[in-house]
């Protein structure tokens, strides 16, 4: 079972060993056709270029193309027919590159003003709005900014927007005419907070002000806060774990019946624990403190109908709750001080 | 070693001291009615006056109070054969409160009682239990104690046979203000000289009012 197993997995690796390594032999042989059409572009072989060249782009080409490689070969299909004179098919071939990247430019040290004026020529008359893609960054918002490039492939009116994922308004983060490539800087505030953690959308909408076409773009980016742990508040004091503040409604009888109890018992003091001998010792003040006591408990069955809230628990659970306030109130500073410490991490696209 | 002993006995007192470090003082007068009623061979001498005081309690931790008193009056016959006198009294009493409606106390008292011809000294060591009701909690309270003094020298006289204490009282809170009225017996039996015995009888009603500090 377990030979079974494994050479199952041997034939699996076996196959895709050979896969990998013949798009890799593919795409390699689309790499020196078009470097062999770029040499002999350079040496100004600019025929024997064109053929190498537009074998790579033909369809009926037997090896993988991938899209860098059919941008490279029509940029130099391009150049190349562009100083054979054949402007039009020169502006067609850009065209076509400029298509698959709007950001395509030529360095100016190596090719011709002629080529250079082909190109911007393809560029009035295509129009494609792009965006670079995305790399992870991590920045602070009160500090620093990150730049998205975007581009345009003439002047057009072009706006750049954040989407988030959970349905609420895009916000513009730029908004203007221009041409060419922009650096739109972003410190990580949408509106007039920063943007909160979750799945975003970098949308780029440009309108050309030549045609009237519209075309648009847009890369899906995660935002993360990174700050140090937060603490948590304490909660509010349960029922249980503060003092009663009002009485029962039994408290007043109860008050009643204690002060009699202690009336009681202080009459019966000097029978307990005086001495007969000497003639009702004491009596007439355990009678007097006998009677405060009755009137004590009357005193407390009076004052608990009229008011039963016992001002002593309120204080003391006033304070507790007044304590526990003050604390959260500490514990949300120092976490306001850890939030404003916070550093925005964008990561490119969306989580899985 | 007693070192030793006062010093794990402070350890153990302290050991629930307050949290806020706060020891809340409560400085008090008090005025009272003492009687005073003695018998030897059958005919009772009583005395009766007012002796005002004053003293101080502090709270040392949730379950540990001390209280220190000075008072001092004079007593006036009300009897046939009885003999006016001085009175002056001191105590100090450290009570423990190990839950709401119970406290223990412990302390010593010294009375000076006075007459034109003879000065008596007393002092003594003395034990008691009280025990609370709130009739209206937090703001009024209602207690009975009972209390012993196993030693007590009286100059002039032999030690008690017998020496108890018994009484009750109500105390009122509000904010800073504590006031409060006692009623409190105290009695001598002391041991009988032929056919005679001397009795002794202290009965008092004390009203304190004081006010706390912190």
């Amino acid at each position: 079972m377990n030979f079974q197993r494994w050479l199952g997995a041997a034939c699996i690796a076996t196959i895709t060993a050979a896969t990998a390594s013949s798009r890799a032999g593919a795409q390699g042989n689309t790499d020196e056709a078009l470097s062999q059409g770029i040499t002999l572009y350079e040496s100004l072989e600019v025929e024997r270029a064109l053929v190498l060249l537009r074998r790579v782009i033909s369809p009926s080409s037997p090896f993988e193309v991938s899209r860098e490689q059919r941008v490279t070969a029509y940029k130099y299909l391009g150049a190349a027919l562009a100083i054979l004179g054949q402007r039009d098919s020169s502006i067609v071939y850009f065209r076509a590159a400029l298509e698959r990247d709007p950001f395509l430019d030529l360095d100016p040290d190596r090719f011709t003003q002629q080529e250079q004026a082909a190109l911007a020529e393809a560029r009035k008359r295509s129009f494609a709005a792009a965006l670079r893609p995305l790399v992870e960054s991590r920045w602070d918002p009160a500090r620093e900014e990150i730049t998205f490039s975007v581009v345009t492939t003439h002047e057009a009116a072009l706006r750049v927007e954040i989407q988030p994922a959970d349905g609420s308004p895009a916000i513009a983060i730029h908004d203007r005419e221009g041409d060419g490539v922009r650096e739109v800087a972003w410190n990580g505030v949408l509106g007039t907070r920063l943007a909160a953690p979750g799945l975003y959308e970098l949308r780029v909408i440009g309108r050309s002000l030549s045609t009237g076409r519209t075309d648009s773009t847009s890369l899906p980016f995660t935002m993360r806060h990174d700050f140090p742990a937060l603490e948590d508040t304490l909660p509010d004091f349960l029922p249980q774990e503060l003092l009663p503040e009002r009485r029962p409604s039994s408290a007043g009888r109860t008050s009643l019946l204690k002060g009699m109890a202690v009336a009681g018992a202080t009459l019966l003091l000097p029978t307990l624990a005086g001495n007969s001998q000497l003639r009702d010792g004491g009596r007439g003040m355990a009678t007097m403190a006998a009677t405060a006591a009755v009137g004590a408990g009357v005193a407390g069955l009076v004052i608990t109908k009229r008011s039963p809230a016992i001002p002593a628990n309120v204080a003391r659970n006033n304070e507790r709750r007044s304590t526990r306030a003050g604390v959260n109130a500490a514990i949300a500073r120092r976490n306001q001080e850890r939030l404003a410490l916070t550093k925005l991490v964008l990561v490119p696209g969306a989580p899985r | 070693m007693t070192m030793r002993w006062i010093g794990v006995a402070a350890a153990v007192a302290f050991a629930g001291e307050r949290a806020d470090a706060q020891r809340p003082i409560t400085p008090f007068a008090t005025g009272a009615i003492v009687e005073h009623r003695v018998t030897t061979t059958g005919e009772v001498e009583r005395v009766v006056g007012a002796v005002w005081g004053a003293g101080a309690s502090m709270v040392m931790s949730d379950w540990l109070a001390v209280r220190g008193r000075i008072a001092g009056g004079s007593l006036s016959a009300r009897s046939v054969d009885g003999e006016g006198r001085s009175l002056s009294e001191a105590d100090v009493v450290v009570t423990l409160t190990p839950d709401r409606w119970i406290s223990l106390d412990a302390g010593t008292v010294m009375r000076t009682m006075a007459t034109p011809l003879v000065r008596q000294r007393w002092v003594e060591l003395r034990a008691g239990s009280e025990v609370g009701l709130d009739l209206i909690e937090g703001v009024l309270r209602g207690t009975v104690r009972l209390s012993i003094a196993p030693w007590v020298s009286v100059s002039g006289q032999p030690s008690p046979d017998l020496a108890i204490g018994a009484g009750s009282g109500l105390e009122f809170t509000d904010g800073r203000l504590v006031a409060n009225l006692a009623y409190s017996l105290e009695r001598y039996d002391f041991p009988a000289a032929g056919s005679a015995r001397r009795l002794e009888q202290h009965s008092t009603l004390t009203a304190r009012i004081g006010w706390r500090l912190r």
